[in-house]
């Protein structure tokens, strides 16, 4: 019998219905989309990994990128317990062929003994047995158009290098890890093109069985200490996890803030549902329906709609994850030579999205429900008036407050002074913000009285007269509603105002930042050039580049990732301090440019950012340890310098330093000074022109790589900007909906206002200043709100990722939302304002 | 003989239903003169409501002709309706339909407000109006602290307030015990004979015959009578219509001393 009267409800409420699906659909949507795309990422990364560690019970892997010397086999294998151990290398390089080029993923191993760990199967052909034989997957094959025998062109640190396929791999074995374009080549010759010789990349190691795998690990942990990493294949994925980390909580938030908006307008819907339906509600009770089943028939509609929405926002979310894999992809995967999977629908982002969007309908619907049961069976006797007002008492408005206090107290409490931020926190402080938002929702209809009386009420009678007067006291015929759509409003904009001004603030920081610190004119690398890994420089096509015409000076810098004595990754940069003072000059926070420069030159000195202060608890003058392929070496801390990149931290050391511990020559990039600024244009075509055909390069000018990072800066956000859009069109939803349903609830005093004299153009104007109330309200709080969370936000972006944050305000978001709030608001309302003009007035007055 | 005030002219109103139209009100002649008190009756289902909406310009006719002070209603536009209602019309219901959020003053001052009356004026008005229904006392109450009768009471106060030419009244008592109920014919009554209020009153209430001056009935949308009940050889509908004359500046209150 429910299932009949809820079918019915729905169809009879057609398009009030499709909104509230609308409403959970577009929230579940986000949620599903970003779900899926945090899952889409980290799988990826994830059968890398697992492709790359095959059967292996552990692996050594280096504490920064560029590997640890080959001796350290030897030291592995002499571990008792260690049955066999497997050196490889490996490297992302593009390749070409013609004019094609794909990026791979390439290892150098020894086939024979690889094999003993992954799985090698050949399609066709055979494993590379000699230098320049490379084995490829059927994926790098077809991209490139290759055959058996085919010779392709790799790039190498010191330019591009023939390699002839002798063999196609199957791509069950080890390249099912990296699913994508993948190259097999022998260990020396990876070791030699990727400036690796005598190094390796990562150790794979079978313990025997009658060994205890924990014993063996802890003994190769206590050899190696310092020097190399030792952990089981799957560790690494977690630092991928908190790369990752900060941006899906973002936009998680913002999914957040659309689904939230998208319970309003249950809420809203079914409680008007339950208004409009009293008299049959009590019929049925009068009937001898038990108010259980009244609950589920309440409830099994809101989950009904809940269930749909949820289905769709399943179907959109998967369509929506595809565009944020492909734009997120671009900064985590690509590095890596591998393309983002397919985004495919997991349980956990099924199960999520379905719980999220029916369990939102269900409590957003609980609320009515309980108004539901408490019908009376006699109210269908007795004669019905014109709806009254709903009154709140000051226990909701405490009860709020509490609730606000209590989100404050919580984020004060566990505000760190002394370090870094933990995923688990930031996860506890979103929590903490929702419930400051629910506290808002609970304590806002308790505020919207005196704010009405006091600041709406006489704005509205400003400007509309009498009907502005109507539309203030309507605003206070049902709080709660009006509150939630407010929340709606405000919660969309306060994120808008945010996510605005942090853009806004990161990058005039950047600005700031990259003006006085970035002063070189050109700035060489090879064109594969990624944070993870990337092709590498030789340096003797460093010291070429000096012998280019109009070069003045040549700065190698080397810039990798570190993993720091708490077990966290840092982001390390290797300068010739000679040079770069010559050229570059960073803000400080602590100590001075100048004598830093002096004692960097020296040696043994370090410079870090105030995330690594943080991090480790040192100062200037203390020492800092950081583990090298040598051994943990001890830096004196000269400055800590202001910085901008979000990787968590940085350390800078002198290039001398570098070569001496990890025993590497090669650069990531080359800043260039030219003898004549003018000419920087012409030098760039000779530097380009020089390597040609031999090693394709990429020379940016110091505005081009400026523009560069901006635009990554601004891709971000853009990101983030279609999720806000989103969540602003939930609420604009909200605000028409609650706006329909306030008119057709209240249709008959929309009839008395006709008959006693009001023109269509005043009745909408009672229609539309409660829009513009409501804009009024959400816009100018959420903005104060957002704000707020700005300030917040960049106290506490160098605790998340390390990159420093200048506080700015957007104006143009600001004029955005005010747009929104000012504008849009009423003009969504324009739509309920005509329906409420257009009403019969003589069906309006009869209408019960 | 007294200038109409409503005239119908062969006034029909057919609803489409299911395909087959049904006449709520079917070929009515009929005219409403200054002063006069008209009662409509029938029974229910008979087109007393619809009759009312066509006279009041609430809804326009099928067929046939309303003139409405002076001006025929299918000829003006919604908003020049709307102004003749604000301006010289009054309505009460069978539910008094008040703003709930305003209180009993307020919402008596409603149509002056609607009128862009300048507020302090409009209060002085709606006053002396919740005086004349005897509500001084109640003139902060807001609508769910007063009873039935003072409902209906403050609902004729804003009826009346903007000086309508001619009131019209929906079952006014209909959702009245029957004290209340005759309280408020009595109401209306006193307003007729003391400030000469044109009034168009549908009801159920047997009572209200003998407050008429002219007893119409209704039968399936037709007049089946229309006549004086005092003295029952009722005369008919003037069926010609007469030289229209604006009435809508004249103070219909002239001279009364109400206001
Ligand atoms: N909007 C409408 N649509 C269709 N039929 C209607 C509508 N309004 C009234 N009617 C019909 O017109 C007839 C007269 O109705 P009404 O004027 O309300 O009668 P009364 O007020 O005398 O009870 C009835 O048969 C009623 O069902
Ligand atoms: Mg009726």
């Amino acid at each position: 019998m429910y299932g009949t009267l809820s079918r019915n409800y729905l169809l009879v409420k057609k398009s009030r219905s499709l909104i509230t699906i609308l409403g959970i659909t577009l929230g579940v949507t986000m949620i599903v989309a970003v779900t899926l795309t945090n899952a889409a990422i980290l799988s990826r990364y994830t059968t890398l990994l697992e492709g790359i560690a095959g059967r292996s019970d552990l692996q050594v892997i280096p504490h920064a990128g560029q590997g640890f010397p080959e001796s350290f086999l030897d030291e592995v294998e002499s571990v008792p317990g260690v049955e066999t151990a497997v050196p490889s290398v490996f490297n992302a390089a593009p390749v070409f062929k013609g004019e094609r080029q794909v990026n791979a993923a390439f290892y150098g191993v020894d086939p024979d003994r690889d094999r003993l760990i992954r799985d090698h199967r050949l399609e066709e052909g055979r494993f590379p047995a000699a230098r320049r034989e490379a084995a490829v997957t059927r994926e790098l094959a077809a991209g490139l158009g290759l055959k058996m025998e085919d010779q392709m062109r790799l790039l190498s640190t010191s330019g591009l290098v023939e390699f002839r396929v002798v063999g196609v791999l199957d791509t069950r074995g080890t390249a099912r890890g990296a699913l994508g374009p993948f190259g097999l080549l022998q260990l020396a010759d990876a070791q030699q093109v990727f400036g690796k010789i005598h190094k390796l990349d990562s150790i794979d190691i079978l313990v025997s069985d009658h060994a205890d795998k924990l014993e063996v690990e802890q003994t190769l942990k206590d050899r190696l200490s310092g020097r190399a990493r030792v952990g089981t294949p799957l560790e690494r994925s977690r630092d991928m996890q908190k790369l990752l980390d900060s941006i899906i909580f973002a936009l998680s938030m913002a999914g957040s803030i659309a689904l939230l908006a998208g319970s309003f307008i249950i809420y809203t819907n079914v409680s008007m549902g339950v208004a409009e339906r009293r008299r049959d509600l009590s019929i049925l009770r009068a009937l001898g329906m038990r108010r259980r089943e009244i609950m589920t028939l309440v409830l099994t509609e809101a989950g009904l709609m809940g269930l749909l929405g949820s289905l769709i926002g399943l179907a959109w979310g998967y369509g929506l994850a595809d565009t944020l894999v492909r734009e997120l992809a671009g900064q985590f995967l690509v590095s890596y030579g591998i393309q983002p999977s397919r985004v495919a629908l997991n349980t956990t982002a099924v199960i999520l999205g379905l719980a999220v969007g029916i369990i939102t309908s269900l409590v957003a619907a609980g609320f009515p429900a309980r108004q539901a049961i408490r019908i009376s069976p006699l109210e269908a006797m007795r004669p019905s008036d014109l709806n009254g007002v709903e009154r709140n008492g000051p226990a909701r408005g405490l009860l709020g407050l509490a609730m606000v206090v209590a989100g404050v107290t919580f984020t004060a409490v566990t505000w760190p002074t002394d370090r870094m931020f933990q995923p688990l926190l930031l996860r506890a402080w979103g929590m903490a913000a929702a419930l400051m938002l629910l506290g808002a929702v609970v304590g806002l209809p308790t505020l919207l009285s005196p704010l009405n009386r006091y600041l709406l009420r006489p704005l509205l009678v400003r400007i509309f007269g009498i009907t502005g007067r109507i539309a203030a006291d309507n605003l206070l015929r049902q709080p709660r509603r009006t509150a939630a759509t407010i929340c709606a409003l405000l919660v969309s904009l306060a994120y808008m105002v945010t996510m605005g001004g942090m853009k806004t603030s990161q990058i005039a920081t950047f600005d700031r930042w990259f003006e006085k610190t970035v002063g070189w004119d050109l700035n060489v690398s090879t064109s594969f050039a990624g944070l993870e890994t990337q092709v590498e420089m030789d340096p003797a096509l460093v010291a070429e580049l000096e012998l280019v015409p109009g070069v003045r000076l040549v700065s190698p810098q080397k810039m990798g990732r570190l993993i720091l004595g708490d077990g966290d990754p840092a982001f390390l940069q290797a300068f010739d301090h000679r040079k770069l003072r010559l050229y570059s000059e960073y803000p400080m926070e602590q100590g001075r440019w100048a004598p830093a420069m002096d004692d960097m030159v020296q040696g043994g000195a370090a410079m870090i950012s105030p995330a690594v202060s943080l991090r480790l608890g040192v100062k200037p003058g203390d020492l800092l340890p950081l583990p090298t392929p040598a051994g943990e070496k001890e830096f004196r801390v000269v400055g800590v310098f202001k910085d901008v990149t979000p990787y968590g931290g940085t350390v800078q050391i002198d290039r001398q330093d570098y070569v001496r511990y990890w025993q590497d020559q090669t650069s990531s990039n080359v800043a260039v000074l030219v003898t004549e600024k003018t000419r920087v244009e012409e030098i760039r075509r000779a530097i380009l022109d020089r390597w040609g055909e031999r090693m394709p390069l990429a020379v940016r000018s110091n505005r081009e790589f400026w523009a560069e990072i901006r635009s990554q800066y601004e891709a971000a956000y853009r990101l983030m900007d279609v999720l806000i859009w989103i969540a602003v069109l939930v609420s604009g939803l909200a605000i028409a909906n609650t706006l329909f349903a306030s008119v057709m609830e209240r249709r008959r005093e929309f009839g008395v206002l006709r008959a006693v004299g009001s023109r269509r153009r005043e009745v909408m104007q009672v229609v539309v200043g409660e829009a513009f109330s409501t804009g009024l309200v959400g816009g100018f709080l959420g903005i104060a709100c957002g704000l707020v969370l700005q300030v917040y936000m960049v106290q506490t972006n160098e605790l998340i990722n390390g990159a420093a944050v200048d506080f700015m305000i957007s104006w143009s978001t600001i004029a955005t939302s005010l747009l929104v709030a000012l504008i849009l608001a009423p003009l969504v309302g324009m739509l309920p304002a005509r329906r409420a003009a257009r009403l019969d007035v003589v069906e309006a007055l009869q209408y019960e | 003989m007294a200038e109409p005030v409503v005239e119908l002219v062969g006034v029909s109103k057919e609803y489409q239903r299911g395909g087959t139209g049904v006449k709520a009100v079917d070929g009515v002649s009929l005219t409403v003169r200054r002063g006069e008190f008209v009662v409509v009756m029938g029974k229910s289902g008979s087109g007393k409501s619809t009759l009312l909406h066509l006279m009041s310009g609430l809804q326009n006719p099928t067929g046939g002709r309303v003139r409405l002070l002076g001006r025929e209603t299918s000829q003006l536009s919604d908003d020049a309706l709307t102004l003749i209602r604000r301006d010289g019309v009054g309505f009460i219901f069978q539910f008094f339909n008040l703003l709930p959020t305003m209180n009993a003053l307020e919402n008596v001052s409603l149509p002056l407000l609607l009128a862009r009356m300048h507020p302090a004026k409009a209060r002085e008005r709606a006053k002396n109006l919740l005086d004349l229904v005897g509500l001084a006392d109640r003139a902060a109450h807001r609508p769910d602290e007063l009873s039935g009768g003072q409902l209906q009471r403050v609902a004729i106060a804003r009826a009346l307030v903007a000086k309508p030419h001619v009131l019209f009244a929906d079952e006014p008592t209909g959702n009245l015990d029957s004290v209340a109920g005759e309280e408020i014919l009595a109401l209306l009554k006193d307003t007729q004979s003391r400030l000469g209020q044109t009034i168009v009153m549908v009801t159920h209430d047997p009572r209200a015959a003998a407050f008429s001056d002219r007893l119409i009935i209704l039968r399936d949308g037709k007049v089946i009578e229309n006549r004086d009940p005092r003295t029952v050889a009722g005369a008919a509908a003037g069926v010609a219509m007469e030289t229209p004359r604006d009435l809508k500046d004249a103070d219909p209150y002239e001279g009364s001393g109400y206001f």
